[in-house]
């Protein structure tokens, strides 16, 4: 055995060593959060000159192992959604967004629920993340009612030609 | 060397093991839709009473000179709609069809006895505000007086807010034969403007 495979041998088993320590290092510090959004919603009667508020069709579960968490939301503009209409709803026909169609004039709110480990925040829907609810304890799929609001001014187009307004929200969820 | 393969092997192995354990970075997503529709509002003003004071050329309000055609257009409509919208107009007195679209007999009362009489030829009411979206048209003529089946004064193609359409000018052609009321009637017709939406 030469002095060379000597040190290729020592070298070999101090890697393999470090690896499982920094995996096992690695499993105890990392945290792991899971969310999933159940419900939508449809053909929302929408009133001019009021704000409406919807806290039945939409459920966050949420499961963490982490004491400290966040959910989030944004709009990524998914499906081709004009950029311009980030946030607001925006007029949607059977051919998908609509160029240079109309859109509301207020941004949607979203708004978790307070409970045990949780707390609710209130949410303006834009292009970056905007917390809805944060952890201040572990949960195991708790199911959190998400709040969703939108201001219609009486200015606010009606409308026609079987036309709607559309958004798809994206919740992120983040354990540090 | 055997044993060195070994080492190797395992070494790959456990660092396989450890990306398989390795948690999950704590960062998932969901999305959901939301649709619907802003529901249809609207209104409409009228600067005017009712009843608008006709005047035939060099006149006094209210005076109708037999052989001419009296005239007003003090009348403003205000609009607010948003959608595509129609202003129309209807004679909202209580008259026999035939007397409708017509200025009438009226004391306290549209009179029917002992003189039921109206002017010989129909009211007729110019909507003059024509842009953008919007288009104005002239309503009530002997062949189509206005009656209570509404006519259309303006159509919009569009929303608009606020908007002020006019002027509107009413006609009225008066008849030699036309019949001179006594003291305390006057002829009159009340008209019902309506904003509907598309």
């Amino acid at each position: 055995m030469t002095a060379n495979f000597q040190k290729g041998r020592v070298l070999l088993v101090v890697v393999f060593i470090m690896t499982t320590i920094l995996g096992f290092a690695m499993q105890a510090d990392a945290a792991t959060i899971d969310i999933s959004i159940n419900g939508t919603i449809q053909n929302w009667d929408l009133t001019p000159g009021s704000t409406s508020d919807n806290s039945s069709a939409v459920t966050l579960n949420v499961s963490c192992d982490n004491t400290s968490w966040t959910v989030s939301v944004v709009d990524n503009l998914d499906n081709g959604k004009p950029a311009a209409s980030v946030g607001r709803m925006a007029e949607y026909s059977s051919n998908g967004y609509v160029n240079d169609g109309s859109m509301l004039g207020a941004n949607l709110t979203v708004k978790g629920l307070n409970a045990i480990n949780m707390t609710e925040h209130s949410a303006t829907l834009g292009p970056l993340p905007q917390d809805i609810e944060s952890g201040t304890g572990t949960v195991t799929n708790e199911q959190v009612p998400v709040t969703i609001s939108q201001q219609v001014a009486t200015t606010d187009l009606h409308l026609i030609n079987g036309d709607i307004y559309r958004v798809v929200i994206t919740f992120v969820g983040v354990a540090p | 060397m055997m044993k060195t393969k070994l080492l190797i092997i395992a070494g790959l192995l456990a660092i396989a093991c450890m990306m398989m354990i390795a948690p999950v970075i704590a960062d998932t997503t969901g999305t959901t839709s939301v649709t619907g529709n802003v529901g249809s509002t609207a209104s409409i003003q009228l600067n005017d009473s009712s009843v608008v004071a006709l005047a035939s050329p060099g006149q006094s309000a209210g005076v109708l000179t037999p052989g001419t055609t009296a005239s007003n257009q003090s009348l403003g409509i205000t609009v607010t709609s948003n959608s595509p919208f129609s202003v129309t107009v209807a004679d909202n007195t209580p008259r026999d069809s035939g007397d409708q679209g017509y200025l009438g007999n009226y004391t306290t009362s549209y009179q029917t006895s002992p003189l039921n009489t109206k002017l010989t030829h129909a009211l007729s009411l110019n909507g003059g505000f024509s842009s953008g979206s919007i288009t104005g048209f002239t309503i009530g003529s002997d062949l189509t007086p206005i009656t209570s089946t509404p006519l259309t004064l303006y159509s919009s193609s569009g929303p608009v807010t606020g908007q002020i359409l006019a002027p509107n000018t009413f006609s009225q052609q008066i008849s030699n034969t036309d019949t001179y009321l006594p003291s305390g009637s006057v002829y009159k017709i009340d008209l019902l403007f309506t904003i509907g939406q598309y």
